[in-house]
């Protein structure tokens, strides 16, 4: 569901050790992405996406980083990573392109006197190290310059990390970022500011910038076709739902939130079961009632409930929980990826002597017809 | 994209940066058409039998990877007590019940490498490679495993 880009703690440059290790802190031991709803094992404190953690639980009841015991129900939820990501990533991109482009650039001053700067880089002088030194403290003037004016995020304290929810002009701190640079960011600002709090990041849908808490919302709808603005009302997780019970959802507690607005298209909360006492006729009937898919044999619709399970209950200790008829739409392509392996093991072991030599065989004939040749030449100037 | 292509792609991705070091000579898919299938070769570790050799192994991934631990083979023969010689088949625990999500598989093959150097002879799947060791023939183990070596791995790369 991302964007499909391969971001990685090594996108930073090597100078920045605090911020790789920052990236690597917040990634998940196991799918190696930033957390999606962190969890924390209560006996060892690991973090794990509770997707992620949930599906390993399956396999095995021992925490994946250092194999201690741990059960689903020693997982707690940890916001403050949540939070602390939404603002990482939020301002990650142009924090990136802020520090990419300071560093063959030279200072603020010179950027005024373009003549200068231009000196300057073609006088190859050391502005390696330059920004470097300027770098922090420009940025903390600006985190600065936003408690003076009252903005609303009070979780937000790092000096650099919500940077892209700020709105002053960005001229001051990335010098290099000229007016094409700006135009890219225009609509995102704009977008922003109204909400003033909360970063925000591009739909991959539809490539709109959306505050980051509202992005599950958003996606939902956006992928449903439907309207994507003004719907302040609707409850975020069940937008699809009876549209009558939007109004004043509660916006903290997603399970609890779940739970009331029970009717409309919601789900029942899946459990957990002992598949080997189960028939087949049962466990087909316990998957109709679950509202998911009741094809194939006992073994398949074993293997959907359990990830259904764990989807489920990953969405439900999510802040922003997503619908269920998305999660049905997961759980479908969770199933056609399992599918693939069978089209994959058709094809034959690449390195078969046999089709090496077939394929080469045009190049290993012109070689042989080169070392005859050559041969030849030899026993001739003898004679 | 399956989550398994996201995460391998993020595995060649870090190797990429790094593609040979003192333990690993090489690691990436074998094919651009196929993922889930990888390539690695080992370099002998130093000061074991082993060292200048080049040891090739084949992985296959599973779709559910990391849940499900890959499966790792030598495809180059090599006498280890703990490496079948014909089917190149490897008896290590985090294989299989000890597999943790958190590995890569650039840690799994230095895990193999280490096995390499560390033998374990209680759980043999080579006998007689085992048995030298376990009646303290270190001398006989080790010429052993250094004739097949030299006879296997010095032109696998």
């Amino acid at each position: 569901m991302l964007d499909g880009a391969l971001d990685d703690p090594s996108d930073w440059p090597a100078e920045h050790t605090g911020l790789r290790d920052l990236d690597q802190l917040l990634r998940c031991p196991i799918c190696k992405e930033y957390f999606t709803t962190a969890m924390a094992a209560a006996s060892c404190g690991h973090t794990f996406c509770s997707l992620c953690v949930r599906r390993c639980l399956t396999q095995e009841t021992k925490c994946p980083s250092c194999r201690a015991p741990l059960t689903e129900s020693d997982l707690h939820p940890s916001r403050l990573i949540d939070s602390l990501l939404r603002a990482f990533v939020g301002g990650r991109q142009r924090l990136l392109a802020a520090l990419s482009a300071a560093r063959p650039e030279p200072t603020d001053a010179d950027c005024a006197r373009p003549g200068a700067r231009r000196n300057l880089r073609s006088a190859g002088a050391a502005a390696h190290d330059m920004p470097e030194q300027r770098k922090r403290p420009r940025i903390r003037t600006r985190s600065a310059a936003r408690t003076d004016d009252g903005s609303d995020s009070p979780g937000s304290t790092g000096d650099c990390i919500d940077l892209p929810s700020s709105d002053t002009g960005h001229g001051a701190w990335a010098p290099s970022q000229h007016t094409d640079d700006d135009s890219d960011f225009a609509p995102t600002e704009a977008h922003i500011q109204p909400s003033k709090g909360p970063p925000a990041v591009p739909c991959p849908n539809c490539q709109q910038a959306v505050a980051a808490a509202r992005i599950n919302w958003h996606l939902d709808r956006c992928l449903a076709g439907r309207p994507t603005d003004g719907a302040r009302g609707g409850p975020w997780g069940l937008a699809h739902g009876a549209a009558t019970s939007g109004g004043s959802a509660p916006k903290r507690q997603a399970p609890l939130r779940l739970q009331s607005a029970a009717a409309g298209h919601t789900l029942p909360r899946p459990t957990k079961m002992a598949y080997s006492l189960l028939s087949e006729a049962k466990l087909r009937r316990t998957l109709r009632d679950l509202g998911i898919p009741t094809k194939g044999d006992k073994q398949q619709m074993q293997a959907r409930h359990v990830e259904w399970v764990n989807m489920y209950m990953a969405n439900a200790d999510s802040d922003a929980p997503v619908s269920h008829r998305l999660l049905l739409r997961r759980l479908a392509a969770w199933e056609d990826a399992l599918a693939r392996p069978a089209d994959a093991a058709k094809h034959p072991p690449p390195d078969s002597p046999a089709d090496h030599a077939a394929k080469y065989s045009d190049a290993f004939a012109s070689l042989v017809a080169q070392a005859q040749a050559s041969r030849k030449r030899p026993a001739a100037s003898d004679a | 994209m399956a989550s398994v292509t996201k995460r391998l792609l993020k595995e060649l991705h870090d190797i990429r940066k790094e593609p040979s070091t003192a333990e690993l000579a090489s690691l990436g898919p074998v094919s651009d058409a196929d993922l889930l299938r990888w390539r690695a070769v080992l370099r002998g570790p130093r000061d074991t039998p082993y060292a200048g050799g080049f040891f090739e192994l084949l992985i296959d991934i599973p779709e559910q990877y990391p849940i499900r631990p890959p499966t790792l083979t030598f495809a180059t023969p090599v006498c280890h007590p703990n490496v079948h010689f014909d089917t190149g088949e490897i008896c290590l625990d985090i294989l299989r019940t000890q597999w943790s999500p958190a590995w890569t598989l650039a840690s799994t093959c230095l895990a193999i490498h280490v096995l390499l150097a560390n033998p374990e002879p209680s759980s043999p799947l080579n006998c007689d490679a085992a048995n030298l060791l376990r009646c303290g023939d270190g001398l006989g183990y080790q010429s052993l495993v250094g004739l097949y070596t030299r006879m296997f791995a010095y032109s696998a790369q």
